[in-house]
Formats: C-alpha cells, structure tokens, sequence
C-alpha cells in the first residue's frame, strides 16, 4: 500500500476523503445524475 | 486517522521529494489543482499514445503489440521528473496520487461481485500469510547477513513483505528507528518497485500466465500499492484488478506486522516510552494501522453484488449494471492520475543514492519473494484455477 491513513490538508485523513469522495460519486451515479462515464 | 497517530504526513516525507530533498510546503486546495490537472494530462497523454500507437499501426497493417497507456504515463512522468524536475507549483498536487489510488481501489469495487472477492481474496489471503512469513524470516537473514543495523533490516523486511512506504512509515514510529534507516528503507524499495514495473509484464509474459494468476502474482510480489497496480495494468485491465484485490489482503495484514514488531522491539527494550505505550490498547493500534479505504472498497463491492441479486428488493438497494460500468470507468480515470503520479514521483537519482547493501539486500529479497509468490501462485492457479 503507498501510504497509511495519512493527514491530509483539511486534517481528515486520505482514506477519510477517498471514503468520501467515492461515496458521493457513487450517490450520483446512483440516483441517475450522471447516466454514464467514457473511458 | 485521529490526532493521536504518531505517522508522519507522507506529502513531507514521500516522494515526488524523496529522502534529502525539501519538503513541500502545506498547500491549500486551490494549491493542489495545477499538481492535479499535470497528473491528468501526463496520463491523458499516456491514453492518447496507446489509442494513436493502435489506430496507426492497425490503418498500415503492421504488426505492434499493445503497449497500455499505463507504461507510458509512467515514462513520461519519469521523464518529466528526470529532466526538467517537477515545479514547485505542481508538487503538493502530484502528490495527491496517492489519493486518487485509494479512490480508485474504492470504486472498483464496482467490478468485483463479493463471492468473487471472498473466494480471491480467501485464496490470496492464504498465499500472502505464507510469502509474509516467509519474507520477514529470509529479510532479516539477509539483513543480517549484510551487517546491516536491525532497524534498518526490520524496515526493509517489513517494506517488502507488506506494504512498501506505508508499512516501513508505521514501523519507524512503531520501533523508533532512524529518520536515516527509514529514508534509506524507502528509497531501497522504491528503487525495487520501479524495476518491477518493467520485470514482472515480461516474465508474465514469458510464462503466458494467466490475468488472473498473474494479478495475483503482482499483488502479492511488488511491494507499494500503485506500482502493484501499475504492474497489474501494465499486463491488462483484468490483471490490475485481480492485482489490487491481492494487494488489498497483504495491506489488510499491515496491523498485525507492525504489531509483532513492536512488542518485540519493546521486549527488547529498545523502543521509547511513547513506542511503548502505543501498545498499552492492542485493538486500537491494529485499527489505527488498518486501511480504512479497505472498507468502502467492500462496501461497494456489496452494492455490485445486491444490483445483481435475484430478489428484486434487495436489487433496489444495489447499483445497475450501467451504474457499475460508470463506476468501473471513474476508478480507471483514477488510477490514470496515480500512475502519471508514479513517474512523477521516482527520480531515479535519488533511488540509487541509498548505499549499495540495502539496495542489495533489498534486490536479493525481492528476487525471492518474487520467486516463491510465482511458485504459489503457479500451485494455486493449478489447484483452484484461478
């Protein structure tokens, strides 16, 4: 793993915001605010 | 993490400013958006090559093989960052790449049904207890057998058994070791996990492994977290997923290692009152070591596998499968920011700056572990076929 719950600049941890941003992301897609994501 | 932990914040002590170089600066968010768009565009890039290399050859009818954008991120990063060096503006922002790993980790969850990641994930939790055990003993024989210093063969043991910087960061203030062995411990094993990016897709290759075996292989053998990534993808889309759940399980382990060599650097009484009283609450520093992004990886994980379910109520809860493939697709737009944050990071100067023995000691481990990952990894794929 690169790093352990580090600190970040808002003094919640790395995991915290990775935890929270993948959290929103996964609400909009799941209530259709975005239907889909190119790759 | 809470305030209490005693880990350093690795923007000031991880590369893109490895050991001996000036730390970046505490910068705000705004601050890290230059960083961040240099991430996207030096794997943007990456992407664009790998299309363009694809559509050209294929249009003249010559035989290419094809490269994955991840290799060329990455050596365009390592470019970037071996001639012109990365500005001072952009750093705090690259160093978000590890950031933008655990985001990815989290999110595809999305392409792993639970089953798939308990049956995996049991297997892989089975070969990493035995390559761990194996690791830490041959390491500190090794480390021995070097005259190298104990706390400096702990941290290198550790680093290549589990997981890289983070565990070989969580060590040194588990056991107080030196500011010196730590950074020589770390550039010891980013040295190791660059080559590994380059050796591993070759001898995967060589053996005509499966993605699935040679994931796991890769999860399980290179020791950080986005170089086993980057090594997965460099093989194939599906071999970066099966390295990830692999090196998802030996992270999860990162606890229980730095526990045991607490306890026995306290015994020794070698560890400072503060190392010591850690201890006092066994539970809370296996909590505080543990990967909490592990987590939402699961937790998404069980909303793929709900979307697939028969009963239609309990499909509700979970996500359809566009809804995955969205997903899916945000996690690799993710790990396109880490891998370009790969090469931006490894300044290949400074790598070699460490001394011959650790890197020797480091080399001679990482051959073996590499070696009898292969061989269990061969046996299980013969067993369970993976």
């Amino acid at each position: 793993m690169s790093t352990p719950n580090t600190r970040s600049t808002f003094s919640l941890s790395t995991d915290t915001w990775a935890i929270l941003l993948a959290a929103a992301l996964g609400l909009i897609i799941r209530f259709g605010l975005l239907k889909s994501i190119a790759w | 993490m809470a305030a209490s932990t005693n880990l350093p914040d690795l923007r000031t002590e991880y590369p893109p400013h490895p050991p001996g170089r000036s730390p970046a600066e505490p910068s705000t968010f705004l601050g890290l958006l230059p960083g961040i768009a240099l991430l996207f565009v030096v794997g943007y890039a990456g992407k664009f090559v790998e299309h363009f290399l694809n559509t050209w050859t294929k249009a003249r009818h010559i035989t290419f093989p094809n490269i994955e954008y991840v290799l060329w991120a990455i050596l365009f990063g390592i470019l970037i960052a071996n001639t012109v060096g990365v500005p001072r503006i952009f750093r705090a922002g690259v160093a978000t790449y590890d950031f933008w790993l655990k985001v990815g980790i989290i999110l595809l969850g999305a392409r792993f049904i639970l089953g798939d990641v308990l049956k995996l994930g049991g297997i892989s939790l089975i070969l990493v207890f035995i390559a761990v055990a194996f690791s830490l003993t041959f390491m500190t024989w090794l480390g021995r057998t070097f005259n190298l210093g104990p706390k400096l063969t702990t941290l290198l043991a550790v680093g290549s058994s589990v997981c890289g910087v983070s565990a070989i960061i969580a060590t040194q203030g588990a056991i107080d070791a030196d500011e010196e062995d730590s950074s020589t411990a770390i550039a010891a094993i980013l040295a190791l996990g660059a080559l590994s990016l380059f050796t591993f897709p070759l001898i995967g290759h060589a053996l005509h492994m499966s993605d699935h075996a040679y994931g796991i292989w890769a999860g399980l053998a290179v020791d950080n977290t986005a170089e086993a990534t980057a090594a997965g993808a460099l093989y194939s889309d599906a071999a970066g997923k099966f390295a990830v759940l692999a090196k998802t399980c030996r992270n999860a382990l990162i606890g229980f290692v730095v526990l045991g060599y607490a306890i026995h650097w306290v015994r020794k009484g070698l560890a400072s009152r503060a190392a010591t009283k850690q201890l006092d609450n066994k539970a809370a520093f296996l909590w505080q070591k543990f990967p909490k992004f592990v987590l939402g990886f699961l937790v998404i994980s069980l909303l793929a596998t709900l979307g697939a379910s028969a009963n239609p109520h309990l499909a509700a809860l979970g996500f359809t499968k566009p809804q995955l493939i969205a997903l899916g697709n945000l996690s690799r737009w993710a790990f396109l920011l880490t891998f370009a944050g790969v090469g931006l990071r490894t300044n290949l100067k400074d790598l070699f700056k460490q001394g011959a023995r650790p890197f020797i000691v480091g080399a001679l481990g990482e051959i073996a572990i590499a070696a009898i990952t292969l061989l269990l990894v061969l046996g299980a794929d013969h067993i369970y076929h993976l």
